[in-house]
């Protein structure tokens, strides 16, 4: 009973700042092409939108909509191979500099991680291009590459060009969320390391790598969520500077297209659709540190 | 007159004789990077007078310099120690005026965010209730939306409204507000906790026997008692403003293309590094980590120094 009023309150507030945000992006549509909202009041403006019409672009005469989701799973892929590769990294990185914090090369992955916070997105992203594009000539610059349609789902994962293409973009965004992810990895298993139920584990004999992963890793998983779920605004910014410097066919690209055109339709439907992106992911964080915490999972069972 | 210099030798000697001074003595890595921070902020300071060339004046540059390799390079040029862009302007001189604008727009930015961070958590903290509700529920909105998506946003579509040209003639005070308006629920965060802490004890209680006012109690009384968390916070802030701005420059949404800036600079040279002039987009990158790099390791500095739980003899 407690869930089901739960969700119908996250639905409510999820609907009302749909409809806010709505209302700020007829704001915007006015303010970049007057001529759009001439002939357009707000109420009609907000019944199409709740219908899913999201209007159509000046530059392109095609509905929003179709071209947001034609460009989004590009964006979708980096976003996912960053996180792979972030996943990929982080967890031996952080378990290696947990585990023995005094070995010389733990102190040096930690005072790079230290200079990796400082060094911007688009700084990695220049220096890698200049290294594997210009002077290795190993991997292409631009563009997805080849890609294979799974129904109307263009997918670059399949290809040999497309993984190519995919490396350096995803590299860079996911050595900008490395250290961050690595220092707050480290200092939870840190943390858990020193715990009671850790000593006992290690009193009883378990060996060491089942305390390590059983332990340690399971019990830094919440807080490593709750981080991923509050830096997902920055992920985005960051996506956004990664695609426009690798000319990546994603939804940042078509946004800082449409801003160049001053293409007001295009805009206006990007915030919404932001928005509604931002809704899912933080109503998918909270679902998954329902799963992941025990005394929640300890008090639904109640 | 002589009263003043007298405080000021006073504050002076104080200083020399407090723990700060003498951590950070002991401390190599932050005296370095306080001293490269310094540097820096001199020469940023001094950038009209040091810089060999300006790089507003037309006259100067000359498209027969462009794209040459900085001075210890075989085909460098004596006259251009970091090299030439792609326009033939030098690109030592652009740089010290590009950490002039960092400097200024992370100093203007961070002392808005200081400004309506310590109000709005002051408030929270003091009056508790809806205020408090209100104030910490736009700050977890803002926190989750990031201050940088918020940015480019807000830019982005002025720049749409107005046109690139009639933009870049507001943008550099654009982005000081955006910037200084976007990140403030740190400090308002912090410093409610901290007056959460504070407003109970006996001497603001005594204060509110007295009659004095709230404001006067929040900011004579509570707010001095709370200030070194606020000022490693700041110190933090201003290398995130620099790297908002740098993205921000770089998505050519920031500083206009005129206005030497570390991330425009890196944005135009970007399409050089593709043709193997690596030194265009480069040096501006490095001058850009160094500078980032001294301000984070001088706030990690700071906020041990100032940590009370690490105020007391040193082993």
């Amino acid at each position: 009973m407690n869930n089901v009023a739960s969700v119908l309150s996250r639905l409510i507030t999820s609907a009302l700042i749909i409809i806010l945000v709505a209302m700020v992006s007829y704001w915007v549509l006015g303010l970049i092409s007057p001529d759009e909202t001439r002939n357009l009041n707000l109420a009609q403006y907000l019944l199409q939108v709740v219908s899913g019409d999201l209007g159509q672009s000046q530059f392109y005469h095609q509905a929003n909509l179709q071209l947001v989701l034609q460009v989004l799973p590009a964006t979708f892929e980096l976003v996912l191979v960053t996180s792979l590769l972030v996943v990929l990294v982080v967890i031996p990185l952080g378990l290696f500099t947990a585990i023995a914090p005094q070995h010389k090369l733990a102190r040096s992955i930690m005072a790079v991680s230290l200079i990796g916070i400082s060094l911007p997105v688009f700084l990695t992203g220049s220096i890698m291009v200049y290294f594997f594009a210009v002077e290795l000539n190993w991997l292409p610059t631009f563009g997805r590459g080849t890609t294979v349609p799974i129904g109307s789902w263009q997918s670059g994962l399949l290809t040999v060009s497309g993984w190519q293409h995919i490396m350096l973009p995803a590299a860079t965004l996911s050595l900008a969320l490395l250290p961050l992810f690595l220092r707050l990895l480290r200092a939870e298993l840190l943390q858990v390391m020193q715990s009671n139920p850790v000593r006992l584990a290690q009193a009883m004999g378990i060996t060491p790598w089942r305390i390590w992963l059983f332990y340690g890793l399971r019990n830094a998983t919440l807080p490593m969520i709750t981080m991923a779920g509050l830096q997902f605004g920055t992920l985005m910014a960051y996506t956004i500077v990664a695609e426009s410097l690798f000319q990546w066919p994603g939804a940042g690209s078509l946004f800082m297209q449409a801003i160049n055109r001053s293409d007001g339709p295009l805009v206006s439907a990007h915030l919404i659709l932001v928005a509604i992106m931002f809704l899912s992911v933080s109503a998918i964080a909270d679902l998954a540190y329902g799963l992941f915490n025990p005394h929640l999972a300890a008090w639904r069972r109640q | 007159m002589n009263a003043a210099k007298y405080h000021g030798h006073h504050i002076w000697r104080r200083f020399r004789r407090q723990q700060l001074w003498l951590q950070l003595k002991a401390n190599k890595v932050a005296l370095i990077s306080s001293v490269i921070l310094l540097l820096l902020t001199v020469t940023a300071l001094l950038a009209p007078w040091l810089s060999p060339f300006d790089p507003s004046v037309l006259q100067q540059q000359n498209i027969m310099d462009a794209e040459l390799p900085p001075a210890w390079h075989e085909q460098g040029d004596s006259r251009f120690l970091l090299g030439t862009d792609g326009l033939g302007r030098d690109l030592l001189s652009s740089l010290l005026h590009g950490i002039r604008t960092s400097l200024w727009v992370g100093f203007w930015a961070v002392l808005l965010q200081l400004t309506l961070g310590t109000v709005l958590g002051l408030c929270a903290g003091y009056f508790g209730g809806w205020m408090d509700r209100l104030v910490m529920r736009l700050a977890d909105f803002q926190l989750t939306f990031s201050s940088l998506m918020l940015a480019i946003l807000v830019l982005a579509i002025t720049r749409a409204a107005m046109g690139a040209h009639d933009y870049h003639v507001w943008s550099p005070w654009l982005l000081i507000l955006v910037l200084g308006l976007a990140d403030w629920p740190q400090y308002a965060r912090t410093l409610r906790a901290s007056v959460l802490a504070e407003k109970h004890k006996d001497y603001v209680a005594a204060a509110q026997v007295l009659g004095y006012r709230s404001r006067h109690i929040m900011v004579m009384q509570i707010l001095p008692n709370t200030l070194s968390p606020l000022l490693v916070i700041a110190t933090l802030q201003v290398a995130h403003v620099i790297l908002a701005e740098a993205a921000l420059s770089f998505l050519g949404i920031g500083m206009p293309y005129g206005n030497p800036s570390l991330g425009g600079m890196m944005g135009s040279g970007f399409e050089y590094m593709l043709s193997g002039l690596w030194w265009i987009a480069l040096m501006p990158g490095i001058a850009l980590v160094l500078l980032l790099l001294s301000i984070n390791l001088v706030a990690d500095w700071l906020r041990d120094a100032l940590d009370p739980k690490n105020i007391g003899p040193q082993q």
